[in-house]
């Protein structure tokens, strides 16, 4: 009597399980994809130096950040999902550094930069230059290059970036620019 | 009208205390260093300026565009002078914004530079030119210029 809802369960949860795993694998399908499309081909051009793929290659690495239950002090508190990305040289000492907020999620996907800075590297160190904002910023993003140093090199072939199946544009150029909001005065 | 009525007030969707959270947060132990304390304050001014046409021009959207700093602020960090200096720079912001007065223009982007240069900001296929420089300032060991940028040829007018 006790063991069928006990199987019954396991199941389920094996299922919700296997389901996260295939949502999460597919997010890295299409990031891994749509990435290296938004920081080339985006409607403003491409945002990433031609000496980082002279040879015809991008290398990237990449970070999602969905909204966070108990942001830290150098977390942002509202409802973004981020998406950190660096274009690396073949040394990987230096680069860029793109964010973008991952407006639609769900195909054809809407990636939008709202930041860029240079990754440099001065005596040893690793650092991002002319981003916008202030300190906070910064130091946000240099949390985020820590961990894009190390993680797992993509590769795209620059010939094979699609050209179609995603929107993406800028703080630049954003695609929709009219204002949600209409107040616009003190009040 | 007493400073803190503009505390709680809004131009669209930030309060003045929220753009004062956001300016205390991206400029936080960034201090005058060789600079005066009136340009120091100034640059905190044009940042107000900055941050509330952002909010004009964007509203609920500022987010998905100009993604700065959070405004909330920790209780270490609002019990402290720097916050209240941000807190005047708002202040006087929203007075001078509400008298039809700005003197960035309507620009909503600035950020740090850690070094004299005074050349465009490149993005994507362009660059955003430099309106405005304010410093020296010190942060930590390190000199910080605040500067401030032209509007994007596709930058809606703030309403």
């Amino acid at each position: 009597m006790i063991a069928f809802p006990r199987c019954f369960l396991l199941l389920f949860a094996a299922l919700v399980l296997l389901c996260l795993a295939g949502r999460a694998q597919d997010g890295a399908a299409i990031l891994s994809t749509r990435i290296p499309q938004c920081a080339v081909r985006s409607v403003d051009g491409s945002w990433i130096p031609k000496e980082l793929y002279a040879d015809g290659v991008l290398r990237f690495t990449y970070l999602y950040e969905p909204p966070k239950k108990n942001p830290g002090e150098y977390d942002y508190r509202d409802e973004t999902h981020n998406v950190y990305a660096a274009f690396w040289n073949r040394t990987r000492t230096k680069g860029e550094l793109l964010q973008f907020v991952w407006l639609r999620r769900a195909p054809p996907v809407h990636l939008r930069i709202v930041n860029n800075g240079h990754i440099v590297t001065q005596q040893g160190k690793m650092d991002i230059e002319d981003a916008l904002w202030g300190v906070w910023t910064h130091e946000h993003l240099t949390r985020r290059l820590a961990r894009l140093r190390t993680a797992p090199l993509q590769t795209a072939a620059f010939q094979q970036i699609p050209t179609r199946g995603a929107t993406c544009d800028s703080y630049a150029h954003a695609v929709d620019d009219s204002p949600r909001s209409s107040p616009s005065n003190p009040r | 009208m007493p400073p803190e009525a503009y505390d709680d007030m809004k131009v669209n969707d930030l309060r003045g205390r929220d753009v004062a959270g956001i300016i205390a947060n991206e400029d936080r132990d960034v201090t005058p260093g060789t600079s005066s304390p009136e340009e120091f304050y100034q640059s905190k001014v044009w940042k107000a300026h900055a941050i509330i046409n952002g909010d004009r021009t964007y509203g609920d959207l500022r987010l998905d565009r100009v993604h700065t700093a959070p405004s909330e602020v920790t209780p270490e960090l609002e019990n402290s002078p720097q916050y209240q200096q941000a807190l005047a720079a708002a202040r006087q912001a929203f007075q001078e914004q509400l008298g039809g007065k700005d003197p960035t223009d309507g620009r909503m982007f600035f950020n740090n530079r850690y070094n004299e240069y005074l050349g465009p900001r490149k993005i994507g296929n362009g660059s955003q030119e430099v309106v405005k420089r304010f410093g020296p300032f010190q942060y930590g060991s390190q000199k910080v210029y605040t500067v401030l940028y032209e509007n994007l040829p596709e930058t809606p007018a703030a309403k």
